[in-house]
């Protein structure tokens, strides 16, 4: 964010200093030390016009970024004390804000020290252009990424995402980059450019609920319809169900095992591993209850079929 | 636009201000509002807990009641032979239930026979235990009634009416644990194989709803009636036989009288309570303050503030619950009394109670935990701290410390082992789960 706010001031400040050397030049100079006194009396007798609009920007951009700060201090404690369902709205709301202030910050500065032509203005796109082509180009890139995302919005903030082999809750949408909470508790910082070629797997798109898959294995003389139904209790009775949603049990065929996948949501995506734990809790108590045998570990002879991985690493597989 | 503006600060301002101020009495000179002795709530409390179900919810069941078992006789086989009472669950759905059937028996149909099963049953401390209890106390009925059929004459026999059989609190016949509702299956298929007798249920909505999502008992169970929401004039008939009546108080002899209120008053309590009669209650019994005579002397400081606007009077009579404790209030009702009695006044102490606008108590900041408890309770109805732990898959002693603020707060109340939900504060905890995504049970 600092550098693309402060580039309109540095350029203000380089005009203001090319201008005075300009001045200085047509004084015509004899030698270097006349020069630096003519550019030293130049600078020292800039009149008061010329200057108030370099410290009108700079207090622009400190307002900038105070805004900036704000907006975010109080998304992040707003959004933790009010009710759920309005948590994600806040958070959402976020970026669009930011957006907002950098838009018209930038559009300020721009009037404040670029009184430009129409001719003026090819000139300036073209060197802009080029110069931040060269200088910032992951930089721009991130930053158009940034602005693309937040129009197709393939995430939004406080969603539950996968990028690379990051996942975690969205909890920072900045200029050049998003930070994801892992369920680590870290913070991952990915540059929006990495959204181009990473493919985004997201849990919840904007809603509260997210999916969690819970896979139990069951040997082939267990009774599978008593443990499917013991699945589906225990989604159910779970405190963090969310029982407006489907519950569903899905049944696979392994060569050693049945394997049995409890799709249900929590209430809130955030739960999604004390909720997992709470599922495999009440099942394996139940599973005792009802001596429900677990398969046995295969031996080196005879090779099996490896189950296929959850994504997320959502895998929970008991006995 | 000008005149407009102007027109609201001359005219339509002052005269809210004026509306608001009216609706809470003002302490007159020479007078102070307290909160009425502990002593006095209680025996309050204890008056409106002897009142019947309010009539415009027994009225509304006896014909709904009247109107399923109409339909049910004409073709058994093929209509439905149930009816479900919903409710909140801080109303007391058995109770409305039990007078209802009783009087609908009484007064329509004397020769129904009303079977009561499970009537004041409580879950075991085994839930899983449950299911076999509801299947041992049919099996005990059905003997009954067939006990009593055999020795019965014929001609009784013949003129038999219809069989009833009353399940008032299906809430209390699961627990949201694994296996849990085998019970409330087994009754559902049992309601829908044996079409020779007529079924009333009564249940909250909160765990109708949990129901219909677990084992699809709307599917089975099919009419649901919904109690009807109290208005302001349905809740002044209904506690009109306390708010009238010259009440004297057991132990002390001292009369108590409650002074007449508007319909306004009563409107304002039907709003604030959703039209729940446990609520609105408990919204009533809140909203009253004694009105006590004070000083001249040391209290002419407080009759020059409670000159100079009746806003600040009121301010300060919501402040006095806080200021004052329980034991204070009885000590100073105490002096008041031997006061009258040094002045030679023969006649019996006379406390006046005053209202003034009712309102919900306010909600603390409630934690994720507490959410969940609470949930559970709404849910269950009433329950023990060890059916609610094992609902919530924790550990007794990390519930401990969150029941022990919520009941603290005055949210939750504890009758002996039992735990449920104080009827003030459902309106705002309905919000507050609804607003946290939670399943609620809705009319």
């Amino acid at each position: 964010m600092g550098v693309a706010v402060l580039m309109p001031v540095v350029m203000a400040i380089v005009m203001a200093v090319e201008t005075t050397i300009e001045t200085t030049v047509e004084t015509a100079p004899e030698t270097i030390e006349e020069f630096l006194r003519n550019f030293l009396v130049q600078i020292t007798t800039l009149s008061r016009e010329d200057v108030a609009p370099i410290f009108q920007g700079i207090l622009a951009v400190l307002l900038a970024y105070g805004f900036l700060l704000t907006i975010q201090g109080v998304a992040t404690n707003l959004s933790e004390k009010v009710p759920r369902r309005r948590r994600l709205l806040i958070k959402q709301s976020v970026p669009f804000l930011k957006g907002l202030v950098l838009l018209g910050t930038g559009l300020y500065l721009m009037r404040l020290f670029v009184a430009i032509t129409q001719s003026d203005f090819s000139g300036l796109a073209v060197t802009l252009l080029v110069g931040l082509g060269f200088a910032f180009k992951d930089y721009v890139s991130s930053i158009v990424a940034g602005i693309v995302n937040l129009i197709e919005g393939p995430f939004r903030m406080g969603d539950r995402v996968q990028i690379g082999e990051h996942y975690g809750e969205v909890v920072d949408y900045g200029l050049r980059g998003l930070q994801l909470q892992t369920p680590d508790d870290n913070a991952v910082t990915i540059p929006h450019s990495s959204t181009w070629t990473e493919p985004i797997s997201n849990a919840n798109s904007g809603q509260l609920e997210a999916q969690v898959v819970t896979t139990f294995y069951f040997a082939h003389e267990a009774d599978i319809s008593l443990a499917v139904d013991i699945l589906y209790q225990a989604a159910y009775s779970s405190r963090y169900t969310q029982l407006k949603l489907p519950v569903v049990v899905i049944a696979v065929e392994e060569r050693w095992a049945t394997r049995l996948q409890l799709k249900s949501y929590p209430m809130d995506a955030r739960n999604e591993y004390v909720y997992k734990t709470d599922l495999v809790l009440r099942i394996k108590e139940a599973c005792v209850r009802q001596q429900l045998p677990y398969p046995q570990m295969p031996t080196m002879q005879e090779p099996v079929q490896e189950p296929v991985q959850e994504l997320n690493g959502n895998e929970f597989a008991a006995g | 636009m000008g005149d407009r503006i102007q027109s609201f600060w001359q005219n339509r301002l002052p005269k809210t201000v004026q509306k608001a101020v009216q609706k809470a009495p003002v302490a007159s000179p020479g007078e102070n509002l307290t909160a009425p002795a502990p002593a006095i709530l209680n025996y309050l409390r204890a008056q409106v807990g002897k009142l019947p179900p309010p009539l415009p919810c027994q009225h509304a069941l006896k014909k709904a009641l009247a109107e399923a078992i109409r339909v049910w006789q004409a073709d058994p086989e093929i209509a439905n032979n149930s009816l479900v009472v919903l409710g909140r669950p801080v109303e007391d759905v058995a109770r409305i239930i039990k007078t209802s059937v009783q009087t609908a028996s009484d007064d329509d149909d004397p020769s129904a026979k009303v079977l009561y099963l499970l009537g004041g049953y409580h879950r075991p401390s085994d839930p899983l235990e449950m299911n076999q209890h509801i299947r041992r106390a049919l099996t005990l009925q059905n003997e009954a009634v067939a006990n009593q059929e055999a020795d019965a004459p014929e001609e009784e026999a013949e003129d038999a009416g219809p069989t009833i059989v009353v399940v008032p609190r299906l809430e209390q016949l699961f627990l949201r644990c694994i296996q849990g509702w085998e019970g409330i299956e087994y009754l559902q298929n049992l309601t829908t194989r044996d079409t020779s007798r007529f079924w009333v249920f009564g249940c909250n909505y909160w765990a109708w709803a949990f129901l219909d999502r677990v084992c699809q008992v709307s599917a089975y169970l099919e009419q649901p009636f919904c109690l009807p929401e109290l208005s302001g004039e349905d809740l002044k008939a209904w506690l009109s036989p306390v708010v009238e009546a010259s009440l004297t108080m057991p132990e002390s002899d001292e009369s108590v009288q409650i002074e007449a209120v508007s319909d306004s008053y009563w409107n304002t309590l039907s709003n604030a309570s959703s039209g729940i009669g446990a609520t609105a209650a408990r919204l009533w019994l809140a909203s009253l303050r004694s009105r006590e005579k004070v000083d001249d002397e040391s209290t002419s400081g407080e009759t020059n503030r409670s000159e100079t606007g009746s806003r600040e009077t009121n301010t300060s009579q919501n402040g006095i619950d806080k200021k004052r404790t329980d034991d204070s209030a009885s000590e100073e009702s105490g002096d008041a009394e031997s006061g009258d009695e040094g002045s030679g006044s023969k006649k019996q102490p006379l406390t006046t109670l005053v209202t003034i606008k009712p309102t919900l108590p306010s909600l603390i900041g409630l934690d994720v935990m507490d959410r969940y408890v609470l949930h559970t309770l709404l849910i269950h109805g009433d329950m023990t701290r060890s059916h609610l732990a094992l609902s919530l898959g924790e550990a007794e002693r990390k519930i401990r410390a969150r029941l022990q603020v919520l009941r603290r707060e005055g949210i939750i109340l504890q009758r002996g082992r039992r735990l449920s939900i104080h009827p003030a504060y459902y309106p705002k905890l309905y919000s507050e789960l609804k607003n946290n995504n939670f399943l609620i049970g809705m009319r």
